[in-house]
């Protein structure tokens, strides 16, 4: 990360108050402009209005003014014929009012025929063309010429007009006359005003020569001046143009840019001023702010150096703020604590170094102790799965010693019947001898001798050959036994085996086997596994559902399509459901002090899996007994696992 | 620190800053009298190359610039008259319009004689300026045309002819007359107006009556044109009116009523119904409101010859500016066509017009 020292973050500070600063200003600027514009307008709006004001005033001053004199004419019944009455009423209307220059009278045929005052000497001009005749002849009850030049005067004058019965009045303004009384108006620096008539030209100006000159405004015979900037003479005004209801004059007033310019200038100044000192005023403090910062900090800064070499004895300068000699006053008392506690950190050190130490040494004779024990672990582990091998070995010799007590008590009952067939035989034997050294023998009982060997020829020679099958299948089960090889068994008949081999024990226990099927089933197997797998499921249900009581097992086949199943149920007390989970867990026995193993069903369960390749599952209801499916695949060797 | 001190003055750079353009205007200065009794004539001149200047500068100016008029009212002096032409001279301006008196003639070739500049006056008709080559253009022909075309006229009607004329404005009275009196088989008089009409009206009716004329023959303004009318009206005096084409005004014969009825005015306005004219006339009228008077007219056709040899020349100095115009050939005027001689002298046809019911008709 890139250091920036406080300073320059002050600087940056400062420049993020200034910048806002002068953007607002430069909008400020902007909008002022545009509210100094719109002031300006404004104003300029009203001078004008005003202005029509002014000389709407102005003008309808004489209009009434010259229609007192027309009432007077017309009071005193005044004709052509008496010039000196005329004469004396215009003498004392004349005087009595500013506005009128000279008047005229003329006839219904438009010749006039008389004037005041009396010098004008153009009685008997003809003005029956004169726009003022036109209008009053034409029904206008007053009537406003255009400028136009005086010749007598060379003057720019108006006429006024109003009818006198069936002549004219009309009284004739020289315009140098109003700029006099305008005068405030017209006069304001920078700005132009002005009166149009209805032609556009000018009748007062500023500049009364725009009057004599006859100048017509540049724009108000086009457009409607609203503030907008526009050219006169080459310059560049602000113009503002209103026509006057009055005669189709207009008001003209322009505004020189500059004066706008003045405005924003000034104003511009103003707040440039304002800028500048409080950017210096902010420039200064910052600056102050940030030596007093530094200052004081660098203190604190050495402070901190002397506390980081271990040094706690030097002290913070004394500061004329309360806030650094509170920080400073703090800082010391800091530095004390810190001194303490560093002190107390050295000694709980060293007593940590000796517990640790002594804690090294506590570890390793752990570890060798926990070696050792890992040792006997070991060693009992391969004990216990010694034990174990030896205990799956014992369960198969005692599965073993079920076939032979089973297989001896077979043999033992034709071996009894032959023994018997023999003694008897014998005696037979003995008494025939007896007869025949007696010579009493005779031919009746050599025949009954005889046919009573015959007898018991046949009868051993069946129990010899009972026996021999016996033997012969436990030769085949027992080989079974000791073999993992597969072959094709009936499993039916080998099932029907295993149940006669435990039978003379079972009928002990009071254990009846019933053995349903539908006919045979030929699979391909290993049936050593298959043996051990029967007798256990078998021997389980006889040991632990029915505990000596006695009952049914059954023993029930069904094929399917490539597997065969074959379930053993008991109707005994049944298996909770929190052991039916651990039953095929290894050394899992409810018969430990019995002496049950708890390896039957780990050893079953296995011999399925993984010998077999099949699958078994248990149902159990307590009180009503259990069921294990053993499901098992018709070949072996085509099935890998189910 | 530094850092904000150069954003501060790069601040009050902008603030300070403000464009300045360059004058790349074409100024033209305007010498007429527009004010007092002769200004009727200035006063038209001006307001017909205003209204011709607007046109072009809204147009976009004569090859992108803009034409500057600088208008001055020489109050019908002659010692103002030099006074404003020295000044334009001395500004550095290369173009001069006006001088629409053929009295100004004097006062103004004492300035522009020999200076390098161009000179144009759309009425300055003295016959004396004819066939000079100078730096004086004019599109008006000599003033002693006008005298001859009114003197054929006048041996029509007339025998006997009181000439009156402003003194003031002599050298054009002069070649008025002198054509007049070529061309008149009658006898003529003579009367100067030295003050002014009104004070010499009621003298000049006298010597009228006296002298057993039957027409008047005038060289005034028309204001004079009116009044001295209106004074031949009051005395009851049926005469017949010629004037020079300076006492036309439409816009003035109401001033002379019924006593300026059936006067002729000799002009150069004569077709008035072509669509250049009436095109100029709805501008004109437009932008002031009233008929255009023939100073108007000429001022307006003037400018537009001017502005057109303006754009062809290399320069705003006189020599190209002379060259263009003499070789801008035949132009369409308002109301005839224009064409400059070798001396920057025209020749056009003129035209008579007679006052009906108040109003100028244009006599075929």
């Amino acid at each position: 990360m890139k250091k920036v020292s406080i300073g320059r973050t002050l600087n940056l500070f400062l420049t993020t108050i200034i910048v806002p600063l002068l953007i607002i200003s430069i909008f400020a600027m902007y909008y002022a402009t545009s509210f100094l514009s719109e002031l300006s307008k404004n104003n300029n709006l009203q001078i004008a209005e005003n202005l029509k004001v002014s000389v709407e005033n102005f003008f309808s001053e004489p209009e009434n003014d010259l229609r007192i004199l027309r009432d007077l004419l017309l009071l005193d019944e005044l004709n052509a014929s008496n010039m000196d009455e005329y004469t004396q009423v215009f003498e004392i209307y004349h005087k009595n009012q500013s506005k009128f220059h000279h008047y005229n009278i003329v006839d219904v045929n438009g010749i006039s025929i008389y004037n005041y005052p009396l010098e004008q000497n153009n009685v008997g001009f003809d003005y029956s063309n004169s726009e003022y005749y036109n209008a009053i002849q034409s029904g206008s009850e007053k009537f406003w010429s255009k400028t136009h030049m005086d010749t007598r005067f060379s003057q720019i004058s108006i006429d006024f007009a109003l009818p006198l019965q069936d002549h004219i009045l009309t009284g004739t303004i020289q315009l140098e006359s109003l700029s006099n009384v305008l005068n405030s108006i017209l006069e304001e620096d920078g700005v132009i005003v002005g009166i149009t008539d209805n032609t556009g030209v000018y009748i007062l100006h500023s500049n009364y020569t725009n009057v004599e000159q006859r100048i017509t405004d540049p724009y108000v015979n086009r457009r409607v001046l609203n503030y907008e900037e526009v050219q006169i003479n080459n310059d560049n005004y602000f113009g503002t143009n209103i026509r006057s209801n009055y005669q189709g004059w207009n008001i003209v007033l322009y505004e020189h840019v500059s004066k706008q310019r003045d405005k924003v200038l000034q104003f511009s100044i103003i707040l440039s001023v304002i800028i500048v000192a409080s950017t210096l005023v902010v420039i200064l403090l910052g600056n102050r702010l940030n030596s007093i910062l530094v200052e004081n900090l660098s203190s604190f800064v050495n402070r901190t150096k002397s506390i980081a070499d271990g040094d706690y004895s030097e002290s913070v300068d004394e500061s004329r703020y309360i806030e650094f000699n509170e920080i400073g006053s703090n800082f010391s008392l800091m530095a004390e604590k810190i001194q303490k506690r560093e002190s107390k950190i050295v000694a709980q050190n060293r007593e940590i170094e000796t517990m640790n130490r002594n804690l090294e040494l506590r570890v390793q004779e752990r570890t060798k102790e926990l070696q050792e024990s890992n040792e006997m672990l070991e060693q009992t582990l391969s004990n216990l799965n010694e034990t174990r091998e030896q205990l799956i070995e014992s369960e198969k010799l005692a599965s073993l010693g079920n076939l032979v007590a089973g297989l001896a008590h077979e043999i033992n009952t034709p071996l009894g019947i032959i023994l018997t067939v023999v003694t008897y035989m014998q005696e037979l034997t003995e008494k025939i001898k007896g007869n025949l050294s007696n010579n009493a023998l005779r031919k009746n009982d050599l025949l009954k001798y005889t046919q009573s060997m015959e007898e018991s020829e046949i009868l051993i020679f069946d129990n010899v050959t009972r026996t021999t099958d016996l033997i012969g299948s436990f030769k085949l089960i027992s080989s079974d036994q000791m073999s993992d090889e597969n072959r094709m068994i009936d499993l039916v008949d080998y099932i029907e085996n295993i149940v006669r081999g435990l039978e003379p024990s079972l009928k002990k226990k009071d254990i009846h086997i019933e053995l349903m099927h539908s006919g045979s089933f030929e699979i391909k197997t290993i049936p050593g596994s298959v043996y051990q797998v029967m007798v256990n499921l078998i021997m389980n249900a006889a040991l632990h559902a029915y505990e000596h009581m006695g009952g049914t097992i059954e023993i029930e086949l069904f094929e399917d399509e490539d597997t065969v199943d074959v379930v053993v149920r008991d109707y005994g007390k049944g298996i909770t459901e929190e052991n039916l989970k651990r039953i095929y867990e290894p050394f899992f026995t409810t018969k430990r002090g019995s002496g049950g193993t708890g390896l039957g069903l780990n050893i079953t369960y296995n011999a399925i899996k993984q010998s077999l390749k099949g699958n078994i599952t248990a149902q159990s209801e307590i009180g009503k007994g259990t069921a294990m499916r053993v499901t098992l695949p018709k070949n072996i060797e085509e099935k890998k696992e189910l | 620190m530094r850092q904000q001190a150069k954003f501060i003055a790069l601040l009050i750079f902008i603030l300070m800053f403000t464009a300045c353009g360059q004058n790349q205007n074409i100024r033209i200065g305007f010498v007429g009298t527009l004010s007092g009794p002769n200004s009727i004539v200035g006063i038209s001149m001006r307001d017909g190359i205003l209204l011709k200047v607007d046109e072009v500068n809204a147009a976009g100016g004569i090859n992108g610039q803009q034409i500057e008029l600088l208008i001055q009212d020489d109050l019908n002096d002659a010692d103002k008259i030099k006074s404003i032409n020295e000044t334009f001279i001395q500004d550095g301006i290369d173009i001069i319009f006006g001088h629409e008196l053929s009295s100004k003639a004097k006062p103004l070739f004492e300035v522009i004689k020999d200076r390098e500049l161009t000179v144009m006056s759309p009425t300055l008709s003295t016959y004396e300026l004819s066939g000079i080559d100078d730096n004086f253009f004019r599109t008006i022909p000599s003033n002693y045309d006008q005298g001859t075309e009114l003197g054929n006229l006048a041996n029509l009607e007339s025998k006997k002819t009181l000439f009156i004329y402003t003194n003031a404005n002599k050298k054009f009275a002069d070649g008025v007359n002198e054509g007049y009196a070529d061309s008149f088989s009658g006898s003529t008089e003579e009367y100067p107006v030295k003050t002014n009409i009104v004070d010499e009206a009621e003298a000049i009716v006298d010597i009228y009556k006296s002298g057993n004329f039957d027409s008047v023959m005038y060289v005034m303004n028309p204001d004079d044109v009116m009044y001295m009318s209106q004074m031949f009206f009051k005395h009851q005096i049926d005469t017949e009116i010629y004037s020079s084409n300076w006492g036309m005004a439409v816009n003035m014969l109401d001033k002379g009523g019924r006593a300026i009825e059936g006067a002729t005015f000799v002009s150069f306005m004569g077709n008035l119904d072509g669509p250049r004219y009436l095109s100029f006339r709805d501008a004109y009228y437009e932008k002031y409101q009233k008929e255009p008077e023939f100073a108007a007219v000429y001022a307006y056709e003037a400018a537009s010859f001017l502005f057109e040899a303006l754009k062809e020349s290399d320069s705003l100095g006189y020599l190209d500016i002379k060259s263009s115009l003499l070789n801008l050939g035949e132009q369409e005027g308002l109301v005839s066509p224009l064409k400059l001689d070798e001396f920057g002298d025209i020749k056009r046809k003129l035209f008579l017009a007679v006052v009906e019911d108040g109003k100028l008709v244009i006599l075929e």
